[in-house]
């Protein structure tokens, strides 16, 4: 065999380096859309990623999962490599579990002993400790915390593991999380963990317990320690939320949570507080009377879901309004035409409740020309409810000249829920609006209580073939004030 | 001042506080004692070594990770979750003097550096498609259409993220 005698520089690749120091590039990748990207590079690639990385970013679970706990309590190497756990409500069916399944060793993991609820949560503590690069963490017990109640000294221990995390910048406690703590103080006189947590990007603490009147100094304590706060849902009942400043702050929800504060007073509150958040692009907020907001409240504005005299209070402002995402109960199409103060060419999602008149829907159009997402009720109330018709929707949906979502079905009530009539509509609809591409279905997932989707797909060169594939509704984000509405 | 001879030969005299942060070099000082005896480092070049004595000097002075308890390695994460601006200049290089970084990082234990080279590595990566990322790092693609069909299909939920 003839050898070259020169010496051949070996240069280093990517898939050459060291096993070691590509495990620590891929921990560096924080969003699973990145690793499988990676994955399907190749297959050397692929069996870096998979599973070792692919499922240990995103743990999400609807049950006490006690082997999984096990599982990453004694799997650092793989637990480390978390960035989010969501545990949440068994009744919660918005989103879907996704966890570890491939490493699990049944022999190991899976002992009857593991499922005893003080090791569960010591390994759950364990399994956390690991998890160096924790950013979101959402512990939603179910409203009445039935058989995965942990006892209020099992959540002080977990969530005391939760706040010593410094990477942790996205936290949501719902059920009935803090429902035990008084005064400030957790099980046994312990400080309550959560009132450490600090450094948040994300807070959502939609529960009763925050506002309890002892609570809030602490609640107030705490959202101090996260002065760069950009999404925030706090009860409606939370008393001196005025108090607060959030200079980045940009999604807000506050919801009302228990009903019984039925004082316009309230109102007025969070009016201080939205006029001193100017940075506020993204608002939910029912209040419970009429509202006035100064004029250079909410100059940010660009997606609202609100009850009507939100709207009606910015119109009085004079200010004129770039939304672009618009849900307003009780507002009307008519209504909104006459909105002078909502700048037509930016609104790009709308989802109106009522419509007056057929007429007022040709008008909407021109007034919004770059609706993209539109849902619409199925019947318009001129002297009575009627209903849309075919050739009205026919007629409707491409004067939005760029529509590429309709919700709403009005359509399918206009076929009579006939499957081979809409399927001839959609055929239609596709050609009438050429940048369609989801329609909702009739019928609905029973567990995300919302419709199916109809995904119209367009190939061939000039999108001239057209199929279209029905899916289940999207699963919801989280920190997300406006609640999916807008997927 | 220490004496460091490279893969190449090439002698580097540097002082004790800036080399020190390679904790190899620092233990073989220790080991060794006084002495004037170059230390070989036969697994980097003049040139990567260079690279390297550059970062160790203008990080010179700042404190070495400790021990890792939870604890401090979260504080060490949150210190380190963005590059510096200086760690960005420094590590701007070719995708092959870059990887030699790594490696000199790694083989002189330098975490700071490896982790700089890592991130850097990671960003390139973030945001691409499969196809840019065989480009970016010259790899063939030996997946059959229907292994590639099927690792999409079982991964689709990622798209969402």
């Amino acid at each position: 065999m003839v050898t070259n005698s020169t010496t051949i520089q070996h240069k280093p690749s990517f898939l050459q380096l060291p096993g070691e120091i590509l495990e620590d590039i891929l921990s560096e990748l924080d969003l699973p859309r990145d690793l499988i990207s990676l994955a399907l590079v190749c297959r050397a690639a692929k069996n870096l990623v998979i599973p070792r990385h692919s499922e240990y970013r995103v743990i999400r679970t609807h049950s006490t999962a006690p082997f999984l706990w096990a599982h990453l309590a004694r799997r650092a190497d793989l637990a480390r490599h978390i960035r989010e756990v969501q545990l949440c409500a068994r009744i919660d069916f918005m989103v879907s579990d996704r966890c570890p399944v491939t490493l699990i060793d049944r022999a190991v993991d899976c002992k009857l002993e593991n499922v005893e609820e003080l090791a569960r949560i010591q390994n759950m503590c364990q399994a956390l400790r690991h998890m160096v690069r924790l950013q979101v963490f959402k512990w939603a017990n179910g409203p009445d915390g039935k058989g995965d109640r942990p006892n209020s000294a099992c959540e002080d221990l977990v969530l005391r593991v939760v706040s010593q995390k410094a990477s942790l910048r996205h936290l949501e406690l719902a059920g009935i999380c803090g429902k035990h703590v008084r005064n400030g103080k957790g099980s046994f006189g312990y400080n309550y963990p959560v009132w450490d947590i600090s450094g948040l990007l994300s807070l959502s603490l939609p529960g009763s317990a925050w506002f309890e009147a002892s609570n809030v100094p602490h609640v107030l304590r705490m959202l101090e320690r996260s002065p760069n706060l950009e999404f925030l849902q706090l009860p409606m009942e939370f008393p001196r939320l005025s108090e607060c400043r959030f200079p980045r702050l940009k999604r807000v929800k506050l919801p009302l949570v228990t009903g019984v504060v039925a004082s316009s007073s309230v109102d007025m509150l969070r009016v201080v507080f939205l006029e001193n958040h100017p940075a506020i692009e993204e608002l939910s907020w029912f209040p419970i009377g009429p509202v006035q907001l100064s004029a250079g409240s909410l100059p940010s504005l660009k997606r609202l879901m609100s009850g009507r005299q939100v709207i009606e209070a910015l119109e009085e402002t004079a200010t004129l309004r770039f939304i672009e995402c618009l849900d307003v109960w009780g507002l009307d199409s008519q209504s909104l035409i006459s909105l002078k103060n909502v700048h037509g060419p930016s609104l790009l999602k709308l989802k109106l409740h009522s419509v007056g008149s057929l007429e007022s829907l040709y008008t909407l159009a021109e007034t919004f020309p770059s609706i993209v997402w539109l849902s619409l009720p199925s019947v318009y109330l001129s002297h009575q409810p009627t209903a849309i018709e075919i050739d009205d929707w026919f007629n409707i949906l491409p004067r939005f000249a760029k529509l590429e979502v309709f919700r709403g079905t009005g359509i399918w009530a206009a076929c009579d829920d006939s499957k081979p009539a809409m399927h001839r509509a959609i055929m239609h609809l596709v050609q009438l609006c050429p940048n369609l591409r989801q329609l909702d279905h009739c019928d609905i997932d029973q567990k995300r209580h919302d419709f199916n989707r109809i995904k119209i797909i367009r190939e061939g060169m000039e999108g001239e073939n057209v199929r279209y594939e029905v899916h289940r509704p999207p699963q919801w984000h989280l920190f997300d004030a406006m609640d999916g509405t807008f997927d | 001042m220490v004496l460091l001879v490279t893969s190449d030969n090439e002698q580097f005299t540097t002082e004790k506080d800036i080399v020190e942060r390679s904790v190899l070099i620092k233990n073989m000082l220790e080991d060794v004692g006084e002495s004037d005896q170059p230390i070989p480092l036969p697994n980097v070049s003049s040139s990567v070594l260079k690279k390297v004595l550059e970062y160790c000097e203008h990080h010179r002075g700042e404190p070495l990770p400790t021990a890792d308890s939870e604890q401090s390695q979260d504080e060490t994460r949150k210190r380190t979750t963005d590059i510096s601006e200086w760690d960005q200049k420094f590590i701007t290089v070719d995708q092959e003097m870059l990887f030699e970084i790594i490696l000199a990082a790694n083989y002189l234990d330098i975490k700071s550096l490896l982790d700089v080279g890592c991130k850097t590595v990671a960003n390139m990566i973030k945001g691409k498609t499969p196809e840019e990322i065989r480009k970016l790092f010259n790899i063939v693609n030996d997946f059959t259409p229907e292994e590639e069909a099927q690792i999409k299909k079982e991964n689709e939920w990622a798209e969402d993220r």
